[in-house]
């Protein structure tokens, strides 16, 4: 699904050329969930900024489902932005002055999908991110893992073949991040190609592939045994919870 | 994007800075609120010069001796009842001919005298300058027939020669000869042309003067103003009337002794006064359209820095750069419109108040207000291009880096 080859990507800094990629091939298949990790610096937004049409490589092949990316012109990058494509940021990147049935709805415009259609789907998206009730809530009257939950209704809107997240629980307290994580790993059971950027091993340990990165270089490519279960954790984090908190605090009596 | 997700998207910018978006849009208020204004202004008064007209026609000349040509002491030339019955069978198309003469008379009711201008006049008079009736009646063919010594009042002579009485029927003193008030007039509107009469003046059958005062000598006519059926023949009388004038008095000193003045040329000075006003507040419109047009150009700069991570949010989420243009676009042209409508709100109510104190009648007329909508949408278009072209050329990773 998704080929590369040779991938460069330099940035000139006055003087100096910063390499941020440096010779990246790289293959990933349909309904795979791969975790890009790396230090800061390392390149991996960067590679994922590539993979997912938002930014173009210096130098080498991309291949998106059969079509050579470099030859698309700005109107059929967009067009994948939209429609192949959906992207989950660690800053949620929700539009503030709208709510979140709008922002979710945002993605249906571009593709110029009816009215009809709109709501449709947009109530759809926001069914499985599990915020209905809060569809006509403003970001800033969310708290951050609901905002992420409305970002990645945004990106699951137009039904794309594959989520692109850039630290989509950078932001969020461990337990939201795991409620995040099991979303996606159950977008993933129902068939999404997931690619996530990640510096945290707890959180690439989610996936089915990991790959490392290091100053612009593939320095591992690895399957993950047993993934872990997000869902799961996220029971037993909530449990443990509730069973300290009633043996932590006796009440006042 | 549609245009209606365009206009929903501005209108919530534009809710959420309504302070900026206020003094954005005062420059194309004020602009269009001018542009507005003089429209309707101008046409308003356009409207009444032509009621006006219609009152008098525009086909009116009149001819009169011209006063400046002559020394103090010099002794003047008049034209003859000669003259007229010549005008009156040479020139095509005329449809009336009527002189005035007046002069300066004691008159008196029982105990009140006073001096006050005595206007000889025919019957054709009252009709040619629109002089109506409050009490009693015009002249009639009757009274001329018989030369009845009778005499019709304007408001303020009457009251000041009779005060609280009622004046019709009674007999005044014009010069030592007894008169019967046969009528008063209405006060005197603002008329276009004025035949020269005030609120004091008494008017008088000129026949009743020409034999009885004048004792039968021919009379002499320092005014006569004539009335055409079509402009063409105006021209026709002005160039005969010079010629028959110049041939028969010759001038003097070189300057013609006798004025000829046509009402359509008054019209057309003040049609021009009006058009230099109509000029000077277009140009003050433009300006304040421009500057207002420059306002917004900046503020949709500013928008477009301020909003780099919102259109790099768009970009990734499948917004072509069309649809950014699109956007800015339509956020420009929605802040010159609400600019625009406001000012025609403006500029309709200032137009609309100058026409009250005026007594001249509003009227907007759909084309004047499609006019300045259209002229909004145009300096929106004008002024929104760059910026949002600007916006549209952004790089989509580069816009969702931008911390802005």
């Amino acid at each position: 699904m998704i080929s590369l080859k040779g991938i460069r990507k330099i940035y000139q800094m006055g003087e100096i050329e910063v390499k941020a990629l440096d010779g990246v091939d790289l293959e990933i298949e349909e309904h795979e969930f791969v975790c890009i990790m790396g230090a800061s610096g390392s390149g991996k937004s960067t590679l994922m900024n590539i993979i997912g049409c938002l930014d173009r490589p210096s130098e080498g092949s991309y291949t998106l489902d059969g079509s050579d990316v470099s030859s698309l012109t700005s109107r059929e990058l967009a067009d994948i932005r939209n429609r192949k494509v959906g992207f989950v940021f660690q800053t949620f990147n929700l539009l503030p002055r709208m709510t979140a049935h709008r922002n979710v709805e945002l993605p249906l415009i571009y593709a110029g999908n009816n009215d009809k259609e709109r709501k449709k789907k947009t109530a759809l998206a926001l069914e499985k991110v599990e915020l209905s009730d809060r569809a006509k809530h403003k970001p800033n009257e969310m708290s951050g893992g609901q905002r992420q939950r409305v970002a990645i209704a945004r990106a699951l809107v137009n039904d794309p073949s594959i989520i692109f997240a850039d630290e989509p629980t950078g932001n969020l307290d461990s337990r939201t991040g795991l409620a995040i994580m099991a979303l996606f790993q159950k977008l993933h059971r129902e068939g999404a190609t997931i690619v996530m950027v990640t510096h945290e091993m707890d959180i690439a340990l989610h996936a089915q592939r990991i790959i490392h990165l290091k100053d612009g270089k593939i320095i591992g490519d690895e399957r993950v045994k047993k993934s872990r279960d997000a869902e799961a954790e996220f029971l037993a984090v909530a449990d443990l919870d509730h069973d300290n908190l009633s043996d932590a605090i006796s009440k006042h009596e | 994007m549609n245009i209606t997700e365009g206009l929903r998207q501005s209108l919530d910018v534009i809710r959420g800075n309504k302070v900026r978006s206020f003094l954005t849009m005062l420059g194309i208020n004020f602009g269009v609120g001018c542009l507005i204004a003089i429209s309707v202004v101008g046409l308003a008064f356009r409207d009444s010069v032509n009621s006006e007209m219609g009152r008098y026609g525009s086909t009116l000349l009149w001819v009169q001796t011209n006063w400046r040509a002559y020394a103090s002491n010099e002794s003047r030339i008049y034209m003859s009842g000669r003259d007229k019955k010549y005008f009156e069978s040479a020139l095509p198309g005329m449809i009336s001919i009527e002189s005035i003469f007046d002069a300066n008379y004691t008159v008196s009711y029982q105990g009140n005298t006073t001096k006050t201008t005595v206007m000889g006049v025919e019957p054709a008079h009252f009709d040619m300058f629109s002089v109506h009736m409050e009490q009693g009646r015009l002249f009639m063919d009757d009274d001329l027939i018989n030369k009845r010594a009778v005499c019709i009042l304007r408001p303020d002579i009457a009251a000041t020669l009779f005060e609280d009485e009622d004046p019709l029927g009674k007999m005044i003193t014009i010069n030592d000869r007894n008169f019967k008030v046969i009528g008063i007039t209405e006060r005197m509107g603002q008329g276009f042309i004025s035949d020269g009469s005030d609120n004091n003046t008494i008017f008088v059958s000129q026949d009743y003067v020409a034999t009885r005062i004048w004792g039968g000598r021919d009379i002499r006519y320092w005014f006569l103003i004539m009335k055409f059926d079509i402009l063409e023949n105006v021209d026709l009388a002005q160039e005969r009337i010079t010629h028959y004038l110049n041939s028969k008095y010759g001038k003097l000193r070189g300057e013609e002794r006798f004025q000829i003045e046509r009402l359509d040329t008054y019209v057309g000075m003040v049609d021009k006064i009006l058009n230099i006003i109509t000029v000077l507040v277009l140009v003050i419109a433009i300006i304040s359209i421009v500057v207002g047009g420059l306002g917004i150009m900046n503020i949709m700069l500013v928008a477009v820095t301020e909003r780099t991570r919102e259109i790099g949010i768009r970009m990734a989420i499948g917004a072509t750069s069309r649809d950014i243009l699109v956007q800015f676009v339509i956020e420009s042209i929605s802040l010159c419109l609400l600019g625009g409508g406001t000012g025609i709100i403006f500029g309709a109510s200032l137009a609309a108040i100058a026409c009250a104190i005026l007594k001249w009648k509003f009227m907007i007329s759909l084309s004047i207000v499609l006019g300045a909508l259209f002229i909004s949408t145009s300096i929106g278009l004008i002024f929104g291009i760059y910026p949002s072209y600007k916006a549209s050329k952004l790089m989509p990773i580069e816009a969702l880096r931008s911390e802005v």
